[in-house]
């Protein structure tokens, strides 16, 4: 497994590294000069956009792994790992970045930590969704139908919103009961997203290993 | 004699073109060459056999298991036609990735082709001309030390020195008599100097697979009139041709061919020659 996952890095290295960095520089920029600071949390989402991307093109690397002795399911296993590990480069950068945020603010470090740690779950959680639907149909299509559904998300909880009344009394209500579950949301997320990922890599294997290349 | 590769009744059907119940054998010991014209489907015969594709019918052993088999699987090394899987690494971490996932991965081996090949160093094998890549792919392949070898169109696009180059490793490596190597290629040259059997596969079936020395001496290219190919015995015609300047016909048995026809030219077939016969045949 240890050299499929460093093949998916060094590949990664080539292709989008450099591109991670300028960006990386560019909203190090924007979150500390404008307090943009919803652009740290962003990178982690877009580090998970990244990793899925090595999936295009991968054919010749999966026709050639195909013939050595790995598994389906070590297969699945190292692009979620890899994911992870790309998605870590994400969550290690908005860490230190929001950590000085943080600190020149003096907003309190637990919501940014709560933050990053959810949005990489949720990016990892969507990554392990993704997987075996791009394998399955195509990484364009598969980013497509999950563009399309985060649209119905944010439509929905649009409509909603609205219909929260004019002052925003119903949300402010949702909030507070967020709020006041918070430990207990954050534990049931994290249960979903392993369970999630556990799916998302066992739905992965198994089109490995019907897959035909 | 143990048989590394045995394929029965192999059918695959695609959308205009299928893989007809196709046997194929290859027992250790043997070098045995794949023929068949663009789109006769070796390599979706390659694949096949090694699981790579599911077959509607057929049964296919690979080092006696079934080709999923990870035991298999680790005892053979494939090398496909312009695999560019590698392109953005160098030499040293090929190595470094294959040390990963193959735990039979011989660092010195690996090395010891590299120098062998002139190959390596920092250079992105994505900047390696293509002679260089096939090098690479194959001591990537043969540092794992397999038992077999699958190799899909090694030569193609290399100049005469480089082939040449290729045909000597594959000697060195079939100097060890359990190691076998099944390889499709359409330089038939290189074929007649390797391989002991010839597996012919036209339009997805396999009109056969036979000693090489006994395929040539079965087989010879008569050139006389039209009139007197059409005169011999049905069965001894393979398949004929006319042109502007006489006839042609691929025979068998060119002993029995000569006596009937003793003024006639008579040369030995190659194996493109039986391929172009068979490819354009107008008559069995």
């Amino acid at each position: 497994m240890k050299g499929l996952i460093l093949y998916d890095l060094y590949h990664f290295k080539a292709l989008y590294w450099k591109n991670l960095l300028l960006v990386g520089a560019l909203y190090l920029v924007l979150t500390l000069a404008m307090r943009m600071t919803f652009l740290i949390y962003f990178l982690i989402w877009m580090t998970g956009v990244y990793a899925m991307g090595l999936l295009s093109g991968s054919e010749g690397w999966e026709r050639f792994v195909r013939a050595l002795p790995v598994s389906a399911q070590t297969m699945a296993g190292a692009k979620l790992l890899t994911m992870a590990i790309i998605e870590g480069f994400g969550v290690v950068y908005a860490l230190v970045v929001g950590g000085i945020l943080t600190w020149i603010t003096g907003e309190p470090l637990s919501e940014h930590l709560m933050s990053v740690f959810m949005i990489a779950a949720l990016a990892l959680t969507m990554n392990a969704v993704m997987l075996p639907c791009a394998l399955k149909w195509g990484v364009e299509r598969t980013r497509n139908t999950l563009l399309l559904f985060c649209v119905v998300i944010f439509a929905a909880a649009a409509f909603f919103g609205a219909r929260s009344g004019e002052d925003g009394a119903g949300l402010a209500q949702a909030q507070a009961w967020f709020a006041g579950h918070l430990a207990g949301i954050a534990a049931a997320f994290i249960a979903l997203a392993v369970m999630v990922c556990a799916a998302g890599w066992y739905a992965a294997a198994h089109v490995y290993a019907r897959r035909e290349v | 004699m143990e048989n590394w590769i045995e394929a029965c009744g192999l059918t695959k059907r695609y959308k205009g073109f299928s893989l007809q119940s196709v046997d194929l054998t290859v027992h250790a010991g043997s070098v045995v060459g794949l023929v068949g014209e663009n789109g006769a489907g070796k390599t979706t015969l390659l694949r096949a056999i090694l699981g790579m594709v599911r077959v509607d019918a057929g049964t296919v052993r690979l080092m006696g298991r079934a080709p999923q088999d990870p035991r298999a699987r680790a005892q053979v090394a494939a090398v496909f036609e312009e695999n560019a899987c590698f392109a953005w690494l160098d030499a040293f971490q090929v190595a470094r990735v294959m040390r990963g996932i193959v735990p039979e991965w011989d660092d010195a081996r690996y090395a010891e082709l590299l120098e062998a090949f002139g190959i390596g160093g920092r250079k992105l094998v994505k900047d390696y001309s293509k002679g260089m890549r096939v090098k690479l792919n194959l001591a990537a392949a043969l540092a794992r030390h397999p038992r077999l070898l699958l190799l899909d169109e090694p030569t193609s696009g290399l100049d005469p020195v480089a082939r040449g180059e290729l045909m000597d490793i594959l000697l060195a490596y079939m100097q060890d008599e359990r190691n076998a190597i099944l390889v499709s290629s359409h330089i038939t040259s290189d074929l007649e100097r390797i391989a002991d059997q010839i597996a012919y596969l036209h339009a997805g079936e396999m009109l056969f697979q036979r000693d090489k020395l006994e395929l040539m001496e079965d087989m010879a290219v008569v050139r006389c009139a039209m009139q007197r190919i059409d005169e011999l015995p049905p069965e001894l015609v393979i398949a004929k041709r006319g042109g502007a300047f006489g006839a042609s016909a691929l025979v068998r048995q060119p002993e029995r061919v000569r006596a009937l026809m003793p003024d006639a030219v008579m040369d030995a077939a190659s194996i493109d020659d039986m391929m172009r016969y068979y490819a354009g045949r107008d008559a069995e």
